[in-house]
């Protein structure tokens, strides 16, 4: 008799433990790989699109499709739905995509250029709050609405959102996860910075919507809300000084000009160092930066360490430049301190910055920004004198 | 009176405690403590032990000089027969009471975090049979599983450190920015939590060498301090000033973790570890709840009333807690105050008068008076 | 009142007794009344709306309610 209970209860148990009612098949989920955020044609305040995996096409097939018109067939699906917030939106979503939404996969969230100069913090709240939208995802602005990138099949990656991701994460432009989002809607500064998702034209011999998105620029927030943007050009020096210049070549024109020289950083440190001195709020941007040459339009040998080190200063301005370049559009005509000046003279100075913090609108575009740059050209790649210049013909001094 | 015969070591008790304080502090602490002191909660744990040790001091204490007795048996000793039972069954109403808020806590967790559909009762009866199931077997059975579970529970955490690129230490600056006074507000609730480890009364009769006993708490004591340490630290360099408004802080960590885009969607860990840690924690606080009635009463066999005191326990963990708002703010309010009350307070004035006792007296126990004899 | 709640306490109680039959035969009197005293209160118990009822919580919060302005960040 006694048998029969130890043998239920353990049987019980196995499947009251394992809540069976949240059992889900994986086809019964439809896979989200991104979500768009837009402003719709009517009157509700949202716009949701998601692009969802479609599972059965693996790789392009096995016998029949081969070479002829570049294409794979289609491999996402996308559905659109607005409501008067987002979770209004994603139930009505629901109702459109027969298998359960999984947000498991979603690792891009977009926000329409529209939407983010109306503002995003309402709809952050969702992000964060819901159980299931992952903090690891990466948050985007596209210029125009977000759904068009969405609606693009890569020739090559799975999905236009992968190729967003892999875009992000190679370092060309600014990666933001929804959490450091959140963290920056909440920090000192009260400016954000989001990368900005463009779509490329397509090439001739393409299929319709057959291109990719890439990131370009940075599109500036205030308190959540757009309020400008930045170029690629001044990206890069946004990059610098936040530490995160990863996979980027630096080319400029060597003096005595004479050809251009482009430098594929390597390594690149960047200290931020506030300084308070007489009331006079300063900053000192210092940067250590190395890296190897890889194009050499001028007549000039590397080897020679002068020369060596004349490229070296042209680098140093160059990066200079690029810094000043986009301090000043930040500080004089966005007045937006995406780059955490607030933070640092925080930590630094706690006292002094409570008493400031309030006029931190006024203060910040009068900091003093000081920008010391140490370049240095470790190796000249694979040839000694100019490629394409025989050794009697080039190299001058 | 021992209401078994098994023994432990003092080993053992030291993996027993372990989980039966961490458990829970694990998950719902840094967000209390950075809701008090902000950046700086990672002193908090630091903290926690003025009343590690002052716990620690008083259950050895107290058990060195009522060897083999529980704290629910050597009450009657030092304050009399009729408040000594009274103090024995106020423990075991609040032991019970406790077993099922942790079994709440529990729940609500399991509930938000992964499943969402089940219902509440479903998760919190499934963790107290399996408990049920544990006690009954008795106290050698939890021992042994805690053998082997706490280390399955402990080794998850490490996990935690592939966040490492993602961390970022300037979160720690400017420390003490508002001063000390938030920060020992702040350290209320680790403090309390740390005196869980009262606990340890109802095991140290039952070791083979307590004063080995003794030593193996005190290790259990600093894991229980260093772990809590490690995960404010880790939580705090991730998040920053985000660390207060998230309920489940060590969940969105354990979310944000991926390593080379395949070690994703670690969540799960988390959730195994937690369903172990409070498998073992609620077997521990049932298996106290049990004693102190069976003490208390002095009855003879104490595996009938493990499963009624089971149901208890659901009905506890329902009681009173409409919904997780009202559940965490009692938690973050008042709780402190319950469990340094019956694990700091009431053995702190039960030394105190056997001290007195042993001054006037000579004995710390009471005189001779029939069923009350000294064994 | 729970329907869920009180089907279950009474599977549970049900199951108690079954399960603890012979071992109810053998126990002394006084601690026969103590179990049966746990499981008519458990069930008699699962007929109120528990969480809206107040219980013991409600007698810390009471007690330790003064206290609270010192907890408050």
């Amino acid at each position: 008799m006694f048998a029969i209970g130890k043998i239920t209860a353990p049987i019980a148990l196995l499947l009251l433990l394992s809540g069976c009612w949240d059992r889900v098949e994986l086809n019964d989920l439809s896979l989200i790989t991104a979500i768009a955020f837009d402003k719709p044609q009517q009157n509700n305040s949202v716009e949701v699109t998601a692009q969802i995996i479609i599972p059965k096409v693996k790789g392009g097939g096995d016998g029949g499709t081969g070479g002829g018109g570049g294409g794979q067939a289609k491999q996402t699906v996308t559905r659109t739905a607005s409501g008067s917030d987002i979770a209004d939106a994603i139930s009505k979503l629901q109702m459109v995509i027969p298998r359960k939404i999984f947000w498991g996969q979603c690792k891009v969230f977009i926000f329409g250029e529209e939407i983010a100069r109306e503002g995003i913090r309402e709809h952050m709240d969702f992000l964060l709050r819901h159980p299931q939208p992952r903090e690891r995802g990466y948050v985007f602005v596209s210029r125009g609405r977000g759904a068009d990138v969405l609606e693009l099949f890569p020739p090559i990656e799975r999905s236009s959102s992968e190729v967003i991701r892999e875009l992000a994460q190679l370092g060309i432009g600014l990666k933001v996860t929804l959490e450091q989002l959140s963290i920056r809607l909440k920090g000192e500064s009260g400016a954000q910075a989001l990368p900005l998702v463009h779509i490329l034209p397509k090439s001739k011999s393409s299929k319709p919507f057959e291109t990719i998105a890439y990131l370009s620029g940075t599109a500036v927030f205030k308190d959540g809300k757009m309020i400008g943007e930045l170029s690629s050009r001044e990206t890069r020096g946004v990059l610098w000084v936040r530490n995160e210049i990863d996979e980027y070549t630096v080319t400029y024109e060597n003096d005595p000009a004479k050809g251009k020289v482009s430098i594929h950083p390597l390594h690149a440190k960047v200290k931020l160092v506030p300084r308070i001195e007489d009331g006079t709020w300063k900053m000192d941007i210092k940067v250590r930066t190395a890296g190897d040459l890889v194009q050499n339009g001028t007549p000039l040998n590397p080897m020679d360490p002068q020369v060596l080190k004349k490229m070296e200063e042209g680098m140093k301005k160059d990066i200079q430049a690029r810094i000043r370049d986009a301090l000043k559009l930040l500080q004089r005509d966005l007045n937006a301190d995406i780059l955490d000046f607030a933070n640092a003279y925080h930590r630094k100075y706690p006292k002094i910055w409570a008493e400031a913090k309030d006029e931190w609108e006024t203060k910040f575009p009068e900091i003093e920004a000081t920008v010391d740059v140490e370049a240095r050209i470790n190796r000249p790649g694979m040839v000694n004198s100019p490629g394409g210049i025989s050794q009697e013909t080039g190299t001058e001094k | 009176m021992k209401p078994e015969k098994g023994t432990i070591s003092g080993l053992q008790m030291a993996l027993m405690l372990y989980p039966a304080v961490i458990a829970t502090a694990f998950l719902t602490l840094p967000t209390i403590t950075a809701q008090y002191a902000g950046n700086d909660l990672w002193l908090t744990p630091i903290l926690s032990g003025i009343s590690g040790a002052l716990t620690l001091f008083l259950a050895v204490r107290l058990h060195r000089l009522y060897p083999g007795q529980t704290v629910i048996e050597y009450s009657v000793k030092i304050i009399g027969t009729v408040p000594g039972k009274i103090v024995g069954f106020a423990y075991f109403i609040f032991l019970l009471y406790l077993t099922g808020v942790i079994a709440r806590q529990y729940a609500e967790f399991v509930k938000s975090a992964i499943m969402f559909k089940t219902p509440l009762l479903v998760i919190l009866s499934s963790i107290l049979l399996l408990a049920a199931i544990a006690v009954r077997g008795g106290v050698e059975l939890i021992a042994r599983a805690a053998t082997i579970l706490t280390p399955v529970f402990v080794i998850p955490s490490f996990v935690l450190l592939l966040l490492l690129p993602d961390l970022n230490v300037q979160h720690l600056f400017p420390v003490l920015e508002k001063g000390w006074i938030p920060v020992l507000k702040g350290s209320l609730a680790p403090n309390a939590y740390t005196s869980e480890f009262f606990l340890m009364t109802f095991f140290l009769p039952l070791l083979s060498n307590p004063e080995k006993g003794a030593k193996w708490a005190a290790v259990s004591i600093a894991a229980d301090l260093f772990s809590g340490l490690y995960a404010s630290l880790l939580v705090l360099f991730l998040l920053g000033p985000d660390t207060a408004d998230k309920v489940y802080p060590v969940l969105t960590a354990f979310r944000y973790i991926s390593l080379a885009n395949f070690f994703e969607n670690l969540e799960a860990l988390l959730v195994a570890m937690w369903v172990i840690g409070n498998f073992l924690k609620l077997s521990i606080f049932l298996y106290a709840a049990t004693t102190s009635l069976v003490q208390t009463l002095e009855l003879k066999d104490y595996r009938m009333v493990v499963y009624p005191l089971a149901v208890w326990c659901v009905l506890f963990s329902l009681w009173d807690y409409p919904n997780l708002p009202s559940l965490d703010n009692h938690i973050k309010y008042v709780s402190p105050f319950e469990l340094l009350a019956f694990f700091n307070a009431i053995p702190l004035l039960l030394l105190l008068a056997a001290s007195a006792r042993q001054v006037f007296k000579g004995s710390p126990n009471l005189p001779a008076k029939g069923k009350n004899a000294v064994e | 009142m729970n329907k869920a709640l009180v089907a279950e306490v009474t599977i549970a109680v049900a199951f108690i007794v079954w399960f603890e039959r012979k071992r109810v035969k053998k126990i002394p009197g006084k601690e026969r009344t103590l179990f049966v005293l746990l499981l008519l209160s458990a069930w008699i118990m699962a007929f109120f709306d528990l969480p809206n009822t107040p219980g013991l919580a409600s007698v810390f919060d009471s007690l330790f309610g003064p206290l609270r302005p010192l907890v408050e960040e």
